[in-house]
């Protein structure tokens, strides 16, 4: 990054305030982790956001709203009922990184190999924009372009809203990487719940086999109402890929990163599955 | 230049800084060579030091981030006629060779050790997964680390 200049606010309104003042030269400095991935050499002043109040999580009823900076670090060792993201913090990248890394920061800007689009969008997150009146997007809404390309100048992603898995829910996460710090060949997240012995629910995500994480609507219908068995989660998984555009990331084919996420779209599914039973006493 | 201010193995200390300055560039320019520049793409741990009692890459942080906060570096844990015991049980286990990976192994640990006194062996695998050695290998650093977890001296195992 070619930084010209550097702010340091110390609260939201100061932030959105320089932001707005700024626009496009403004960048938003977090974590910092992504900046060597940016290509941008535009003189930029780096603003820093970290100092803004938003790095807690808080319990809000139906769902945990995290602060935009809070770190993967913090996101790993909360724990509470029906939280997951835990696990998916386990799984990225290194401890230092894991210090420096936010949430926010993760999301805002999606490379083909980012982890936490693919978890948020199976939970069915909410983001938090903070502009001149605040708005809430959906998941699917804000991981449909580039999410940054939705923040005009002076907002702020302020905070991510994940609902609480309830207690006849399970989840499954795989994310697939040669060495602790390799980048996602293929990152898959499921969430269902199970009612009476059937699937009340599924959602499943995948990413970095893809140019942008998407759901997986077709798979996610073809489960609604089924009994959760093997046989059927992997006929719902191979005959709900069409119109799905693979993108082998880092030296794999195509063909392959399709396969690699078929086989750990059926696994994720498996064990969200094993875990809703588990959680209900249920009998597949 | 611009001028930030922030407390630095103990001291709070005043630079002047240029804004895509990285914190490892600030670090080394006043001759704080401890930190190590291995990747400079916050993959590989050698230039560990620890902000606000976490371990993080100075390699991609900007200097300007350091503003206001506490940074400690190897210089401030210990030196050749006081080595801090983390440094003592590298050198005994012969968890050191080339040496390049090891003030950034002492800064993890020591930032883990700092928080979770008892720290077992599952712990050292996580904090260190971001810190790699193409020497030694890795069983007599964890050797090494786990000698001086509060765990380890309780249980005897120390040497």
């Amino acid at each position: 990054m070619n930084y010209v200049d550097f702010k340091i606010p110390t609260s939201l309104a100061e932030a959105r305030a320089i932001l707005t003042e700024l626009g496009d030269q403004a960048m938003p400095v977090a974590g910092s982790t992504l900046h060597v991935f940016l290509r941008d050499e535009s003189p930029k002043v780096g603003v820093d956001i970290s100092r803004l109040g938003l790095g807690e999580i808080a319990d809000a009823g139906d769902h945990y709203a995290i602060g935009a900076t809070t770190t993967v670090a913090d996101l790993h060792a909360f724990s509470a009922p029906g939280w997951v993201l835990n696990r998916v913090a386990e799984a990225f990248v290194t401890q230092p990184i894991r210090n420096m890394a936010t949430v926010g920061g993760s999301v805002v800007r999606v490379f083909p190999w980012s982890d936490w689009p693919i978890p948020l969008l199976a939970l069915d997150a909410e983001f938090v924009i903070t502009g001149d009146q605040e708005r809430v997007m959906s998941a699917k809404d804000f991981f449909a372009r580039q999410p940054f390309h939705h923040l005009q100048p002076g907002d702020i992603l302020t905070s991510v809203r994940v609902p609480k898995m309830p207690a006849n829910a399970g989840f499954g996460y795989f994310k697939e990487r040669r060495t602790t710090t390799d980048f996602s060949r293929c990152t898959v997240a499921a969430c269902v719940s199970i009612e009476e012995g059937t699937l009340a629910d599924a959602r499943i995500a995948i990413g970095a086999a893809v140019p942008m994480p998407i759901r997986m609507g077709a798979v996610e219908e073809a489960l609604k109402g089924a009994k959760p068995s093997a046989a059927k989660i992997e006929t719902a998984v191979l005959n709900g890929l069409e119109g799905v555009r693979w993108k082998g990331l880092h030296g794999i084919s195509d063909d392959y990163a399709r396969h690699l996420t078929v086989v750990r779209m059926v696994d994720a599914l498996q064990a969200a599955c094993d875990e809703a039973t588990a959680q209900t006493g249920e009998q597949k | 230049m611009k001028k930030i201010e922030f407390t630095l193995n103990g001291a709070l200390r005043q630079f002047d800084i240029e804004p895509d300055e990285t914190l490892i560039d600030l670090l080394r320019r006043i001759g704080l060579t401890g930190t190590k520049r291995g990747c400079d793409t916050g993959m590989c741990g050698s230039c560990a030091v620890v902000m606000d009692g976490r371990a993080v890459n100075a390699c991609i942080l900007f200097a300007f981030q350091a503003a206001g906060r506490t940074i400690d570096t190897i210089e401030g844990v210990g030196d050749f006629d006081q080595p801090h015991p983390l440094q003592v049980a590298m050198a005994d286990a012969g968890a050191v060779q080339c040496g390049f990976c090891t003030p950034g192994i002492v800064m993890t640990a020591k930032a883990l050790l700092d928080e979770k006194p008892d720290a077992d062996e599952e712990d050292f695998r996580q904090h260190l997964d971001g810190n790699l050695c193409r020497c030694t290998g890795y069983v007599k650093i964890k050797e090494a680390l786990l000698s001086c977890s509060a765990n380890a001296t309780a249980s005897g195992e120390a040497s």
